[in-house]
Parts: structure tokens; sequence; C-alpha cells
């Protein structure tokens, strides 16, 4: 991918979600993943909210970002994360995210844009209950 | 079964799928035909080739994982396909082991170094309990506090063994046994040509796992003691042998006995019942490890452990 270009396109969805797309062949380093944590929490106010990951084009993610967006020991940013992916490689990310590197909150691994949405919206419901 | 008549022409331009130009013949676009399947089957070979040698370095780094080596990884291609699906999930899979071979690393020295301290504190109050014994003019009170010194002196041996052991979790009893007989002959048994100590233990002994290792040695320790105490009174000559074996025919179970020629027990005492500190010791740590504890009286005394050593 080009240097220059942003690794992630992160926005608030006036639904009531945070939208984060990763950059297509972007390689996820520590920096770039606690610049985008950074930035959710700018978005996000005082508030909390569920986050869609869009994974679909990635590259790479190193260990560390890894264990960055799994929140073990820090209080967490977002409420639910839904992981968008598609390719072979975002699909073996996504799982290491279930299994090995398991955030702190609920997450998902969806193939279905529309899906993804619907499942964050319900988180986004569920904490207004 | 459908039978197809096709000329060599038509056959390459339906594989290749040229179309006719205006006015060109079957035969000249088959020609056409012909270079585009050529092209493609070099690009085949090459994507063949390059895809084996993507493979093989996948299994290099699966291989060097197998063999504890982290630090290899599979490099990923511009456009990501499933051969690179593979390779990062390897590659994960290589990062998430060394940091776990790193943090059970990490683990291990913290409780070596926990052993080693506890031993170094044991050793001091062993130390601090000798010093105190030798300031006590009253010989009963004065050997109350040597017993303990070396009763602790034992516990610290085993503390030695484990963080000196290979992986933490037990000791070789054999090995213990050797260094226990050495220092008690050294330190308890000022005559040593007088009072002999022999060990006999098998080549290859059982790991004891701290929770019986703990046990074991204070049983050794006292029936060692009170044999350089009780079992050759005056100038008596004789030996004490220390023996520990598996016995024939079991699988896990071990004799560890400690046995003399001395005076034997004095008439009418029986172990079981003692009032002795050490020997009520030793029943109580035989019962706490599961163990059989015999004890024979002809010529001299002998001390029977049967226990239990699971591999």
């Amino acid at each position: 991918m080009n240097n220059t270009e942003p690794i992630f396109e992160t926005t608030f969805d006036p639904r009531g979600f945070i939208l984060s797309r990763v950059a297509p062949l972007a390689e996820i380093d520590l920096e770039q993943a606690k610049e985008n944590t950074k930035y959710v929490r700018e978005l996000s106010g005082d508030n909390v909210y569920p986050i869609l990951v869009d994974i679909r084009k990635i590259r790479s993610i190193s260990k560390e970002a890894r264990d960055h967006f799994a929140m073990r020991g820090r209080k967490p940013g977002v409420t639910a994360i839904a992981m968008l992916v598609s390719s072979p490689l975002s699909r073996i990310i996504g799982n290491f995210f279930l299994g090995l590197n398991q955030p702190v909150v609920p997450t998902k691994m969806f193939t279905d844009r529309d899906m993804a949405e619907q499942w964050v919206l319900n988180a986004v419901h569920d904490e207004h209950d | 079964m459908t039978k197809v008549s096709l000329d060599f022409s038509d056959a390459v331009i339906r594989l290749s799928g040229v179309k006719l130009l205006e006015g060109e013949t079957p035969e000249d676009a088959a020609v056409r035909g012909l270079a585009i399947i050529e092209e493609r089957l070099q690009q085949f070979e090459s994507e063949k080739k390059n895809n084996s040698k993507r493979i093989s370095e996948i299994l290099d780094v699966v291989m060097a994982l197998a063999s504890l080596d982290y630090t290899k990884r599979a490099t990923l291609s511009e456009t990501p396909d499933h051969i690179d699906a593979i390779a990062g999930g390897v590659n994960m899979l290589g990062e998430e082991l060394q940091q776990s071979t790193v943090s059970l690393k990490e683990k291990e020295v913290l409780l070596r170094e926990i052993h080693h301290r506890v031993k170094n504190n044991l050793q001091v109050i062993s130390s601090l309990l000798n010093l105190q014994a030798g300031q006590i003019n009253d010989k009963i009170a004065r050997q109350h506090y040597e017993v303990s010194h070396e009763r602790i002196r034992a516990m610290a041996l085993v503390h030695e063994k484990l963080y000196q052991s290979k992986d933490l979790s037990g000791i070789d009893f054999g090995n213990y046994i050797l260094s226990l007989t050495q220092s008690l002959n050294a330190s308890c048994n000022p005559d040593a040509k007088r009072i002999r100590l022999v060990v006999d233990v098998d080549s290859e002994t059982p790991v004891l796992k701290i929770d019986a290792a703990i046990p074991c040695a204070l049983i050794l320790n006292e029936l060692i003691m009170n044999g350089f105490k009780h079992a050759f009174p005056g100038d008596r000559k004789g030996k004490i042998t220390v023996s520990f074996k598996k016995i024939p025919g079991e699988d896990v179970r071990y004799e560890l006995s400690v046995s003399d020629n001395g005076v034997g027990l004095p008439e009418g005492l029986d172990p079981f019942q003692s009032a002795s500190l050490g020997l009520q010791l030793v029943t109580v740590l035989a019962e706490q490890v599961d163990a059989t504890l015999t004890v024979l009286g002809e010529e001299g005394t002998a001390f029977v452990l049967t226990c239990k050593c699971p591999k």
C-alpha cells in the first residue's frame, strides 16, 4: 500500500456506532493501532460505542497490535466489535481475534456487511435498554 | 457417449477463445490461438513454480516452529491469496508461540529464583540455630538445636536441588540421597572411620515432586541421624547403609531403607509408639507420603520404607 495513505478510515455513524475501515494491503503495527484507538476515543467523547471494523483488505497485523486490540488490562474504548472479513487472509486474522487474541468485549466475525451492521445496531440498542 | 468431430483448427480456436477476424482462415486463427495457449501454459507453469516456492517457504517456517525456533516468518505476496492466508496464519501462530515461550521462561526464572531464596533463607535459619546451639551449655537443649539445624538443612537441600533441576518440577531423589548423606557424614559423624556410611542407590532413580521430596528427605535425615546417635555407643564400630532401589517386578514402587549393624533398638521399644520426636516424625511423614514403614530388628536395626514414586 501507499505509505502516505492512512491505515484506518474511522468515522462515527449517526446510528450510534464507530465504523473503521482498514486500507487495502494495510500492515498494522502497534503505533497505528494505538493511534486508531485514540481517534475512536476522540470520536466517542464521553460515551462508549460498538465498532464495526472492515478488515476485508488487510494484509497483516502485528502481535503487539493484536494484543492492543484485545484490550486486556485496559479500559475498553468500545462496547462490542463486529469484524467484516472476506479474503482468506482477513478470515484468518479475524479468527485470531476470536481465539488467541480475543478482545474483552463481545466480538463477532461477519462476511456480510448488512448483517454486521445489524449486529452492531443491536449492540447499540442493548446498551440503551 | 456423444461423438464429437472437430478438426485441429476448430479445437485450438475453441480452447484459446480467439475470434475469427474478417477474411481470416480458421488455420490462421488457430496459429494465433496456439500462441495464446502456449503463453497461458507458460504462465501456468510459472505460477505453479512460484506457488511451490511459497509453500516450501511456509513449510520451512512450520518446521522451524516444530524445532522451537519461533523467529522465522513467511513472506506475503503483494496480492494476498489463499497461500498468503496460510502464511499469515503460520506467522501469527509463530508470534503467539514466541510470546508464550518468553512468558514461560520468565516464570521459570522467577520460580528458580524463589527456590534459591527459600534455600538461602532456610540456610540462614539453620546457621542461626547452629550458632545458638554453640552458646548453650545444657547438653540436651544443645542437641535439640543441633537436630533442628540438620532438619532445616535437609529441607534447604531439597530447594537447592530443585532450582538446580532441569524443569523445576521435582528432584532426582537418588542424587539428593548422595548429597544429604555426604553432608550428614561431614557434620554428624566426627569419626567416619568408626561409623561407615554406605550409600547404595539405583543408577536411575525417580524424580520426586516437592510434596513428596520434603517428607522423604526429613525421614531420611531423621533415620541417618538416629543411626549416628544411637546405633554405635562407645567405641563400637559399624556401618550404616542407606539404600534406595526399585522393587523388582514392580513398576513404580521403591524401597528406601536405612539399616545399621549396631546395637539394635532398646528392649521393649516400639518405634511406632515411641516418645522420641524423631521417630514420631518418621511415622507421621511416612503416612503423609502414603508409604509403608517396616522396622526390622535382627543384627542391628533396619527401617524400610516402601512407597510409590510415579514416573
